[in-house]
């Protein structure tokens, strides 16, 4: 078959260099996928499919990375909008539709008795750190070498524009190894505010691990033992494990959670929860934004949550994930090709088992894509509820086709 | 390390021996060493040293000290030598060799020529084979340089420990010149060609002029990477890091 051809996204991506530092700049810039072989500008969504300006048509595994959970312009969530846009979205004062909010969330997500809201992953997971160190006093922050927490300086996987003083509190360890934990429990004991780690270990660049039999309950209980704020970041993960929360799944009781993302359908919005025991400290640190309060998306979110919950979102994309992991897995096999699979199968992720450098899954996905499957070679991979069983099959025949150019440029 | 110690591991064993290249292809350059038969090591208490084998008209640059070289200069702390490097009244002590006084004043001469290359006027610039060679002696100082900051800068440490084992081939195409850094048992070296057997990260860039723009830090290099006019592939968390102690080697030498 052709394969698709980029042409406008180059030149529009020309243009845009003089305009914009890199063009496209962060998590969606070109440069972080395979240039040339992927499209730089999308153009329209419906459902699990979007177009890009040259007209290529994706079936999307992307998912915008991560916001988009039941579909691009998905009816009901759309028309809630069109409902609260028509109202206004801006305003002197929130809209009712924070409360609203609000309480569905303290309803839907386990343990958890109060909500704020913000705009993206980094708000919360930045703010929910000086709760932390507002509720124990505490400086220091414990994360896992190579978690992702957002942009902001304490956190961001870049290196420019930084001073050492922005990481001075934040100690690292590592992901499944009680050893490296309790070692940095004890190297600085009394000054840790917070933990804040993401459900299971999803990297850049890697395979996903989940948690080890007992991870959890050690973290739970040390955290618990030396009265430290144990924060779950969830943006990425939540809602695609468990609509209560991936603290559920794996059966563990934050004290703080963070949620991004999927919570509003690809319209802006981010949310921490907490504790009942938090809430005074909660509402003693400042929180705002231009925009944070704005109606549109806490309308759109309220609707993303109703809809989970009518079709039960979280199944439909376990099972369209695990069509789409096995079929490759199987179809690697028939091509004399090994894969490796780790994540759950609603946030899946595939490499190529036989080397660590990524040349063959660059190849892989540069050439699924080019036939119309959207897949990262670096990033772990979403599904939707919006998936068929017709998208996994059209892509499993993409894949057909770029194992085939995998078999022939490697030999393995 | 500090900073200045690291500048000094940076102007001996990523500068310095440029000199080989200079020789190499500098007219008035062949013509001072044309007959020179001897060494010079040029070395910094408790540092590291660089010795530049002089003989049949060519120069070549050991990363190392040797037993005995026909002349050894001395500095006795890393900012002087730095200093020395970077065009102050520094006078190394020649503890070894110091009877060649007309070498080492030809010596001066030479590294003259580098500062020539190094430091190019608009004119130098305007000559084609001067403008490709003079991003040659760029990359080289780039891969030696990135190196030096990779395993010794305290800035770095954390992101140079972190950084997996691999090999990164850099070319400037269509023809060269080439370079790689490889980083091994946890030491990163650097070595000037195409690196022998499949690297794991690979990084191609579009013609000298392209090239020179990004050395010189006067290139949006993410927007040229989107263009394609750069591109990379393979072991891509290797090429961020590299990045990162480019950035931070251009912050240390001046």
């Amino acid at each position: 078959m052709e394969t698709y051809k980029f042409d406008k996204s180059m030149e529009l991506f020309k243009k845009a260099t003089t305009l914009i530092p890199s063009g496209i700049y962060g998590h969606e810039s070109p440069a972080i996928l395979v240039p040339g072989s992927f499209p730089y500008y999308a153009e329209r969504g419906q459902g699990s499919h979007y177009w890009d300006i040259d007209g290529n048509e994706f079936i999307d595994y992307i998912c915008a990375y991560g916001p988009m959970v039941l579909g691009y312009n998905h009816p009901k969530v759309e028309a809630a909008v069109s409902e609260q846009s028509k109202k206004g979205n801006c305003f002197n004062h929130p809209g009712p539709v924070m409360v609203e909010l609000a309480e569905k969330l303290v309803n839907l997500v386990s343990g958890m008795d109060w909500s704020v809201f913000a705009k993206n992953g980094s708000d919360v997971t930045s703010w929910s750190i000086q709760v932390a160190r507002e509720h124990t006093g505490r400086s220091k922050v414990l994360m896992v070498s190579g978690a992702y927490h957002g942009a902001h300086a304490w956190c961001t996987p870049g290196h420019a524009g930084l001073i050492a003083e922005d990481r001075s509190n934040v100690h690292l360890f590592t992901w499944n190894d009680e050893s490296s934990f309790h070692q940095q429990i004890e190297k600085y004991r009394g000054e840790i505010a917070a933990v804040i780690m993401t459900p299971y270990h999803h990297p850049a660049f890697g395979d996903s691990i989940m948690p080890a039999d007992g991870w959890w309950q050690t973290i739970q209980k040390t955290c618990n033992e030396e009265e430290i704020v144990l924060i779950v970041d969830d943006v990425r993960a939540g809602f695609r494990l468990d609509p209560r929360g991936s603290h559920v799944y794996f059966g563990f009781e934050p004290d703080l959670v963070c949620f991004c993302k999927a919570i509003g359908n690809t319209h802006p919005l981010s949310a921490c929860m907490g504790k009942d025991k938090f809430k005074n400290d909660a509402s003693k640190v400042f929180l705002t934004g231009s925009y944070w309060n704005s109606s549109v998306p806490m309308a759109a979110a309220c609707a993303v949550l109703d809809v989970m919950a009518e079709e039960n979102s979280v199944k439909i994309m376990m099972d369209m994930g695990e069509k789409l992991m096995k079929g490759l897995e199987d179809l690697a096999k028939t091509h004399g090709l090994q894969v490796k699979i780790s994540g759950p199968y609603s946030i899946p992720f595939m490499r190529f088992a036989n080397e660590d450098n990524f040349l063959r899954n660059q190849l892989f996905c540069a050439e699924v894509t080019k036939r119309g499957s959207f897949f990262h070679p670096h990033h772990n991979w979403f599904l939707s509820s919006a998936h068929t069983e017709d998208d996994i099959n059209k892509t499993l025949e993409h894949a057909d086709a770029a194992y085939k150019i995998v078999k022939d440029e490697f030999g393995s | 390390m500090n900073s200045e110690q690291v500048l000094s591991r940076i102007y001996l064993r990523a500068v310095l021996p440029l000199l080989e290249e200079v020789v190499g292809y500098d007219d008035v350059a062949k013509e001072m060493v044309k007959s020179w038969k001897c060494s010079i090591m040029l070395h910094q208490a408790g540092g590291p040293a660089t010795t530049l084998v002089f003989r049949n008209g060519k120069c070549d640059a050991l990363r190392r000290s040797i037993t005995i070289p026909s002349i050894a200069l001395y500095l006795t702390e890393p900012a002087k030598l730095n200093a020395m490097f970077q065009g102050q009244n520094v006078i190394p002590i020649p503890w070894m060799g110091f009877w060649h006084v007309g070498i080492l004043a030809k010596f001066t001469e030479l590294t003259k020529r580098l500062e020539y290359y190094m430091q190019p006027t608009d004119e130098v610039l305007s000559d084609k084979a001067n403008y490709a060679f003079i991003v040659k002696l760029m990359l080289y100082a780039a891969v030696f340089g990135a190196c030096e900051v990779a395993n010794h800068d305290d800035h770095v440490a954390s992101l140079s420990q972190n950084t997996a084992e691999g090999v990164l081939q850099i070319k400037i195409l269509p023809d060269g010149p080439a370079a790689y850094i490889k980083k091994t048992g946890g030491v990163f070296s650097a070595a000037k060609g195409e690196a022998p057997g499949a690297a794991d990260a690979y990084m191609d860039i579009e013609g000298v002029q392209l090239a020179y723009e990004l050395f010189s830090g006067q290139t949006d290099a993410m927007a040229a990477l989107g263009l394609t006019d750069i591109r990379i592939r393979g072991l891509i968390p290797f090429v961020d890091n590299v990045n990162a102690f480019l950035d931070r080697l251009s912050v240390l030498l001046p």
